[in-house]
């Protein structure tokens, strides 16, 4: 089989894209899951509050910028702005929300209790998302002619997707950076590994929880965010992402922040070739992939170390 | 615990010891405020901190270090010592200061700091731990079995820091050990703990 060039590079345009996307839930999936101990089923709601947040302010800041006459490098920073903070106020939202049941209750209950508590909170949270916004389906138009396009071995793509790619890196690599070099982030890692000596030396684990579960909520929210103009924005929408975003952090490793966008890029070059090529098992290659790694290597590519 | 009563002198090194299962680490961590006591008081100059939180307590100025050690494997050595400064918000440069003033108690930890945090011998871990309880300047230092452990070289080291802390640091040190032996001309005061109960020895 010979694969053309064009069809090359589609696939690794497509799977940077679906990397970028991945890699912003999982660590957010994972850095909760790292220092809480708490999976969180409704982690797909704060991508989709992230998205129907951008939904709302981008339609609105698109209606400003055609009528104050703004060139297009203005437009687009704005939709830039309006995107991260359309996706911080989501995963803030949220978290301000359940932060509460999440920091004082669930991180002393069993597993099972918090599978099944998180997941009400999904269903009764993506209720509340169709009560505001309705169940139809959106498309926001107007944003990709912002940010242009870009052309490789004779295939245009829009602009758009590079910045998406370029946001993800940099609000992931922020994320190391806090977690490795400042106080807080060394903190919270204190508290993840040792609560009860964290505590004797006067650190505040309440606040180091929430800190943690707040960042990883607006990773997640702003994933959603920058993740809304490429698609249709339906109630459910969020799923197929919170299942490979799980995928991913299987594969490396509960709890593992780094690595994780090395594994989101295999299993998105993965589905990038399989939708090429057969569709049909779209989802069947990741699942395997993680079946394989948890009978093999439980602990993840990365974790474990 | 039960009827524990006691008084600790300013400035002075008081001794719990007393058998594995004793009560000694309750005790060290009723004071420390990670468990509440159902009855009874703890005073700490003359203020009532029975209920107040770990924190509080802390910034009042007591300090402890457990006896198992409680090294953060993802940190440096350095984060470890300062970690409790970064939690209360001291500013770079004073932890600095601190940390300058604390590696002239434990020298040996100078080549360390850039190491992660267990990729140390027990007996350094040990030192890390009371260096970590000591950054703070604490009033009132609690060491939970600081001796286990350790070879007898480092012990008679630790023996000589736990002297120039209270001698030149002006703290008082509360220290429990299974037996009395690794304390010999240390102490200024021993307490006998069985079963939840204090005795004076």
């Amino acid at each position: 089989m010979v694969i053309e060039v064009k069809t090359l590079f589609t696939i690794i345009v497509n799977a940077l894209v679906y990397t970028a996307i991945l890699s912003l839930i999982a660590v957010g999936l994972n850095l909760i899951l790292g220092v809480l101990r708490i999976l969180n089923l409704a982690h797909g709601i704060v991508m989709a509050l992230g998205a129907y947040l951008a939904l709302s302010l981008t339609t609105l800041a698109l209606e400003r910028v055609g009528s104050i006459g703004s060139s297009l490098l203005q437009g687009a920073l704005i939709i830039i702005v309006v995107l991260l903070l359309s996706g911080l106020l989501g995963g803030l939202l949220f978290a301000v929300i359940t932060g509460y049941l999440m920091v004082r209750k669930l991180i002393h209950y069993e597993a099972i209790y918090v599978l099944l508590i998180t997941y009400g909170i999904a269903l009764v949270m993506e209720d509340v998302i169709k009560f505001i916004w309705g169940p139809k389906g959106y498309v926001i138009y107007g944003i990709y002619p912002l940010f242009g396009t870009v052309e490789i071995a004779g295939i245009t793509y829009p602009g758009y997707y590079f910045i998406l790619l370029a946001t993800a890196f940099i609000v992931i690599a922020s994320t190391y950076i806090f977690i490795d070099y400042t106080s807080i982030g060394k903190i919270v890692k204190a508290v993840a590994s040792d609560r009860e000596t964290a505590v004797m030396l006067g650190m505040r684990a309440d606040m180091a929880y929430f800190i943690a579960f707040a960042v990883g909520c607006m990773l997640t929210g702003i994933g959603g965010a920058f993740t809304a103009p490429l698609l249709t924005l339906q109630p459910g929408f969020s799923l197929e992402f919170l299942l490979l975003a799980f995928i991913v952090v299987i594969i490396t490793g509960l709890g593992e922040i780094r690595g994780i966008p090395i594994v989101a890029f295999i299993i998105s070059l993965l589905r990038a070739i399989t939708v090429t090529y057969v569709p049909e098992l779209e989802m069947a290659i990741p699942f395997l992939l993680m079946m394989l790694v948890l009978a093999f290597r439980p602990q993840g590519l990365f974790g474990g170390r | 615990m039960r009827g524990v009563s006691l008084n600790v002198d300013e400035g002075a090194i008081t001794c719990i010891t007393g058998p594995n299962g004793a009560g000694k680490t309750t005790l060290f961590k009723t004071i420390m405020g990670l468990h509440i006591p159902y009855h009874g008081s703890i005073i700490f100059y003359d203020e009532d901190i029975t209920v107040k939180p770990p924190r509080y307590r802390v910034m009042k100025g007591i300090a402890m270090s457990p006896d198992y050690r409680g090294i953060y494997a993802n940190l440096t050595v350095k984060d470890n010592i300062l970690l409790p400064l970064m939690t209360l918000g001291v500013p770079r440069s004073v932890r600095e200061e601190r940390l300058a003033e604390i590696l002239k108690v434990f020298p040996e930890l100078f080549t360390l700091l850039d190491r992660n945090g267990t990729q140390t011998s027990g007996g350094q871990q040990k030192m890390i731990a009371i260096a970590r309880a000591l950054i703070l300047k604490p009033k009132l230092l609690l060491l939970d079995e600081p001796f286990e452990g350790l070879a007898l070289p480092v012990q008679r080291r630790l023996q000589n820091i736990l002297m120039e802390i209270r001698d030149k640091m002006r703290c008082t040190l509360l220290v429990a050990e299974p037996t009395i032996s690794p304390f010999k001309g240390l102490c200024d005061h021993v307490f006998k703990i069985d079963r939840g109960v204090v005795y004076r020895g």
